[in-house]
């Protein structure tokens, strides 16, 4: 053991040197920002009343609120009605910029602020799709999301910029390591409260999530719900695939399985429960999963199957020869 | 490796074997501060999340002032049980006139008028009684005239006095407080209106109730479960909301 902590302590400098995860961080980012930018516009109508200085909930009531907590938002500013809208739209842009990753860490940390002022100022958005993102976010402000598919990306590449510095690097893979961590966290205290209902014991509690009104808006969960069978392996599945998520991060083979599940399990909440931005939240937080070399594989399968089927060109009469 | 890239290094500048040595000092340090941030981070967060109980009861004051302010977090999605019931939530209006009469309005079913609008609208961000927030803002954002009525009454909302109610139901009835105008007509003649709010909760048919053929192997469980009353939840099938009266007197009494 002493020997291992000693090699582990030897070679963790220079694992940490090497820039891991810029590939599922940066399509990450892209999802994260996609997702805000959608919420801006399905609340563009409503903003004044979700967010604004005179909305639901009043500005001197959440400032009482927030001031137990977290003293800073930027959408209890008392900026007037003027200042709300200027506000709401300079967040839209900012996730916009975010989005496609442009003016590097400053926009990642102007967007972290802006999502979570945006998400607390108003408390009935929250669940625990928003919750993960705005802690996500934080990590976020520490990795370098724009290494690739970035208007960032594409000017250094133009311009022939050196790559980060060594600690920038380092800072990045550690921050990544935090959130494959919190990911971990979700789905095993999930599953660890979980285990300790009776419902979830017997394999009924499917069958209580989707009676609920709140989550029983497809006629689908109403046909779910009506066979016992298929609520019993929604139970049961649900329980079994988040115990097993850390362990199957350890393998290579298995963190596809743990995404491929991961990312299914996540589709039919969104369709059975109506939970369309926990899950999408929860998906794109799964891209920081895998390695850059297993998108680099998942490439080459991809090439594989597109050539798969495709005839080969004859030889020219000269190649024949 | 290490090893032999400085010894390299050594034997081709007697200047360069400082400086790397310094910058392998550099880097070390920092990736064990790095280290030390992580374990540190995650400890916090395994503390923060287990429940309160030998393992964490030192420290999780330490966890919670670190973890509460940014990274606030709990993981229980419907768990150790689902919900067993459902809320229907319904007000009504009593409008006081000038002339010491009174007018109820009818009952509305608040949370079933809505509901049409989240079928619509799947993508809206709210969680289906938020969603009644949703819808009801949609009519208001429509009408002009009563947004701005609500904005002048907001700042003198009183808070709800009702803390036996489910959090969802309490914002549900300072919303529908606020709605007041919407609901009711206001002229010269209005003096003031209450608004009172009706819960019925019905609990959900029970697993074994739905599926006859697992009755006889959970007949404890299904009379454990029979038990529970569908009840009215405050006194006969009305909650009283205080302070909306002199609210909306004020606005609308001249």
């Amino acid at each position: 053991v002493i020997g291992g902590f000693l090699r582990w302590f030897d070679q963790w400098p220079q694992w940490l040197l090497q820039e891991r995860w810029t590939v599922g961080v940066s399509l990450a980012r892209i999802g994260f920002g996609s997702i805000v930018v959608c919420l801006y516009l399905v609340c563009m109508t409503q903003r004044a009343l979700l967010f604004g200085s005179h909305g639901i909930e009043s500005q001197p009531a959440y400032r009482a609120f927030i001031e137990s907590a977290w003293g800073l938002n930027l959408f209890a500013l008392p900026l007037g009605r003027v200042g709300d809208e200027l506000l709401y739209f300079t967040g839209l842009l900012v996730a916009i910029f975010f989005t496609v990753g442009l003016l590097g860490r400053p926009v990642s940390i102007a967007f972290a602020l802006f999502t979570w002022s945006l998400v607390h100022r108003c408390p009935g958005l929250m669940d625990g799709g928003w919750r993960l993102l705005c802690i996500m976010l934080v990590y976020f402000c520490f990795t370098n999301c724009n290494r690739r598919f970035s208007v960032d990306a594409w000017l250094r590449s133009k311009r022939g910029d050196p790559p980060p510095l060594e600690a920038v690097t380092m800072t990045h893979n550690a921050a990544v390591i935090i959130c494959i961590v919190q990911l971990c966290i979700v789905y095993v205290f999930s599953a660890f409260y979980k285990v300790q209902g009776e419902p979830w014991q017997q394999g009924t509690a499917l069958f209580y999530a989707l009676s609920e009104r709140e989550f029983s808006i497809s006629p689908l969960s109403a046909m779910v719900a009506s066979s016992p069978h298929l609520v019993a392996l929604g139970t049961y599945s649900t329980l079994l695939f988040q115990s097993a998520f850390p362990w199957l991060l350890l393998h290579s083979r298995l963190r596809y399985v743990a995404v491929i599940v991961g990312t299914s399990f996540h589709v039919m909440i969104a369709i059975l429960m109506g939970l369309q931005w926990f899950s999408a939240v929860m998906i794109v937080s799964e891209l920081v999963i895998l390695t850059d070399a297993d998108y680099d594989a998942i490439h080459r399968f991809v090439d594989r199957v597109k050539a798969y089927g495709k005839v080969p060109a004859l030889p020219t009469p000269a190649e024949a020869r | 490796m290490m090893m032999q890239s400085a010894a390299v290094i050594g034997e081709t500048s007697p200047v360069s074997q400082v400086e790397p040595a310094r910058c392998r000092l550099v880097r070390r340090l920092i990736s064990l501060a790095l280290g030390g941030v992580v374990a540190f981070h995650v400890t916090m967060l395994l503390i923060f999340n287990l429940p309160f109980g030998p393992l964490t009861a030192e420290t999780w004051s330490l966890a919670n002032r670190y973890v509460q302010p940014i990274f606030f977090q709990q993981w229980n999605f419907f768990a150790p049980a689902p919900g067993g019931w459902n809320d229907f939530t319904f007000v009504r209006y009593r409008v006081h006139r000038t002339d010491g009469t009174v007018r109820y309005t009818k009952w509305l079913a608040a949370d079933s008028i809505f509901r049409p609008e989240l079928q619509r609208n799947p993508l809206t961000p709210l969680a289906i009684d938020r969603q009644i927030y949703f819808a009801l803002m949609n009519v208001i954002d429509n009408d002009q005239a009563d947004l701005a009525a609500l904005r002048r009454l907001k700042p003198q909302a009183q808070p709800l006095q009702a803390t036996q109610l489910p959090d969802d139901v309490v914002q549900l009835a300072r919303l529908m407080m606020s709605l007041a105008p919407t609901f009711c007509f206001y002229d010269s003649k209005t003096a003031g209106v209450d608004v009172s709010m009706s819960i019925q909760r019905v609990p959900f048919e029970h697993f074994a109730e739905r599926f006859h053929y697992f009755k006889a192997k959970h007949d404890a469980a299904l009379s454990a479960r029979s038990v529970v009353p569908v009840p009215w939840i405050a006194g006969e099938d009305v909650v009283p909301l205080s302070g909306v009266s002199g609210c909306i007197a004020t606005e609308f009494s001249s």
